[in-house]
């Protein structure tokens, strides 16, 4: 009898999920960029950001550029470990 | 997009969705090929029928050539910090690999310009190395086979000047922007259209 596990619950989330499977395919990305892609407003993505660090899945770095604040985001080890662990689970659960 | 629970469909919709939309970064727009490729066909062009006329001024273009690419260089560089700035491995490799090669054209570009020697042929060859190690990285980097058989067709051009290039003389030119033609400036066309479709369907 195969074993399932429950979903991450701090990834089965749409906007969570949306970051993390962006940041799990780049380096880094800017705010704007993440805010681009997932087409979420400004205030949510970053509440969503600050819950997905306060995990340890992605890491926030607040910077300057050419006297302009930037902020860059980016996924930790234990994030990508995580996202890994939540694709498998999916997985399992679809395969039934 | 809003904070919402998801079905198990849902999820692996938005992680093939977001992966998509971030491969996107990884792909190349054909742009930076299209303009530098232009810039050497005309430049070729100008330089040869100078030279069929018996004008002295021809090669004085790769100045004006050199001067452009810095231009572009620098409005290319202002442009990238305005957009959402975002680092992916592999962009980050090829644009300290693109900008020594940037670098290393220039001053190849202005060296021959001014060396006041008339060998122009071999230094055609010595360019098209140059681009055909650029396009064979930026090929295989961003999977991208025209641009290798672009680098391929370099590699032939530079050998065949650097073997002919007394019996070729000023046609030297010609086979510089015949080079240009088949390894920048049609793999660039193709690669901006991939580029627009690939764009349209990962933002759906």
């Amino acid at each position: 009898m195969s074993e399932f596990k429950d979903l991450d619950p701090l990834l089965h989330s749409q906007l969570r999920l949306a970051v993390i499977s962006l940041l799990v395919s780049v380096k880094e990305a800017e705010f704007t960029f993440l805010k681009e892609k997932t087409g979420a407003t400004a205030g949510n993505l970053s509440v969503q950001l600050q819950k997905l660090k306060e995990a340890g899945y992605i890491e926030i770095i607040k910077q300057f550029r050419d006297n302009y604040p930037q902020t860059i985001c980016k996924i930790t080890k234990g994030g990508v470990k995580a996202f890994e662990n939540y694709v498998r689970d999916l997985k399992q659960y679809l395969r039934e | 997009m809003k904070e919402t629970k998801l079905t198990n469909n849902e999820s692996l919709q938005i992680i093939e969705q977001m992966i998509g939309r971030a491969k996107q970064e990884e792909k190349d727009s054909g742009w930076g090929w299209i303009i530098w490729g232009w810039q050497l066909f005309i430049a070729s062009v100008f330089h040869y029928v100078a030279l069929l006329l018996g004008k002295k001024y021809g090669s004085l273009v790769w100045n004006v050539f050199a001067v452009s690419a810095v231009l572009l260089l620098a409005y290319s560089y202002v442009m990238k910090k305005r957009s959402p700035s975002v680092q992916t491995y592999t962009g980050e490799l090829v644009n300290k690999i693109g900008n020594a090669f940037f670098i290393s054209l220039v001053v190849m570009v202005v060296g021959n310009a001014n060396s006041g020697t008339n060998e122009t042929g071999v230094n055609f060859g010595y360019l098209l190395l140059l681009y055909a190690f650029w396009m064979y990285i930026h090929g295989a980097a961003y999977r991208f086979n025209l641009l290798k058989y672009g680098a391929f067709i370099s590699w032939a051009g530079a050998l065949a000047i650097f073997i002919w290039h007394k019996e070729l003389g000023k046609h030297v030119l010609l086979i510089h922007a015949v080079c240009v033609l088949l390894g920048y400036i049609i793999p660039g066309y193709i690669a901006e259209k991939n580029f627009k479709s690939g764009k349209s369907e990962a933002g759906r």
